[in-house]
Parts: C-alpha cells; structure tokens; sequence
C-alpha cells in the first residue's frame, strides 16, 4: 500500500518493485487509472488472504478437545469458505482485467490464485456442512443419558 | 430416595439426572436404564410413559 501510494504521488519509479520484486512499471506508463486499478485488485486480495488467515485462526483458537462441534466455530468455517468464494470470484474478475490489459500491449503478469480460492471455498463449504451436522450430532450425544 | 442417593447408586452425575427429571433428555442408553431399574428396584415401564406430541398449528 505504501509502495503504491508513493508510486502514485511521489515517485512514478516505486512502481518497479511494488511488493516482492512486483514490477507494475509498463502498466504505470500505459495508464494511471489501469495502474491504480491494478493495484487495488492486488491490494483487496491481499486484505481478503489476511482476513482468511485471521477468520482461520480465530477457528482453531476456538475448537475444544473436550467438545470439538460448537457453532461458535460452525459459523466460523462457513464464513471462511464464504470469503474464499468471493475471493476467489473477485480473482478470476481480475484475471480477466489482466487478460484483458495484455490483448491492449500491457505486459501485466501477476498469478490472482483464482482456482485455488475456488477450489479451497468449495471444499470448506462442504466441511462446514458436516461440521454443523457434527454439531447437531455432539447436541444430541449431550442429551443422551 | 434423593437426588444425590440415586446419583451414587447409579452413578449419574447430577446434571444428567436432572436432564432425565426435566424432561430434556433425547435418548437414554440402556446400560443407563437397567442401572435405574436395578438401584429403583422397578420396571422400565414404571419409569417411562408415551404422550403424544401435539403439533402447534
């Protein structure tokens, strides 16, 4: 973010190396607005990536051994598979925008992880499914005497 | 006989005869149930009964 900011209002040359040797330089030069474009995409999946990692954590933090299938934790997981989806979904948008800026001549290289994101968000969805019913399950097994 | 008697004898802890005495309880197992029984000195059908649930239109 800050390497972007400063790309935008102090230097055009930070745009080179961004984050981790990422080099926006060709799609400064084509257009500001695609730039800024670009670097938003790349920084609101970033935040959604962070925001997973925290949602994640704050999952594992809240499981018991004693009594794993709470739905404290329940609504945690599909929430995770839900922002992966959307993540993923934004991805593949932004895939299509940087398809879409190379058929103009920009040489835009940058892997969105658009499958991956849809594949994980499919697959904790249906781990969200069984972990409710494991919760309906670990209710019953309460109340079982 | 008590609450807690009965909690010895069949070794239930207090929380799960309450849940039996309230009426909250899903399902009993029938280790459980002979245990009752036999410290009861009774039959499972001195015990349980059927009511028909009403269904709230």
């Amino acid at each position: 973010m800050v390497s972007a900011f400063v790309s935008l209002f102090v230097n055009q040359e930070a745009a080179g190396d961004l984050y981790q040797g990422l080099s926006l330089s060709p799609l400064y030069d084509f257009s500001r607005g695609h730039y800024s474009a670009a670097v938003l995409l790349i920084i609101a999946l970033l935040v959604l990536k962070a925001y997973l990692f925290y949602l994640a954590i704050k999952a594992l933090t809240g499981i018991s051994l004693d009594k794993p299938f709470s739905l404290n934790v329940a609504d945690l997981i599909s929430r995770i598979s839900y922002v992966s989806l959307g993540t993923g979904v934004l991805a593949m948008l932004a895939d299509a925008y940087s398809g879409w800026l190379a058929k103009g001549g920009v040489a835009f290289q940058y892997n969105w992880g658009s499958p991956e994101f849809l594949f994980m968000g499919g697959l904790i969805f249906i781990i969200a499914l069984i972990f409710k019913r494991g919760v309906e399950i670990q209710a019953e097994n309460e109340l079982t005497i | 006989m008590s609450l807690n008697e009965l909690s010895e004898k069949v070794g239930l802890t207090l929380s799960n005869l309450s849940i039996l005495k309230t009426g909250k309880a899903r399902a009993i197992r029938f280790s459980t149930l002979e245990s009752i029984c036999e410290a009861l000195d009774c039959q499972p059908g001195d015990i349980l009964e059927y009511r028909e649930v009403c269904e709230t239109s």
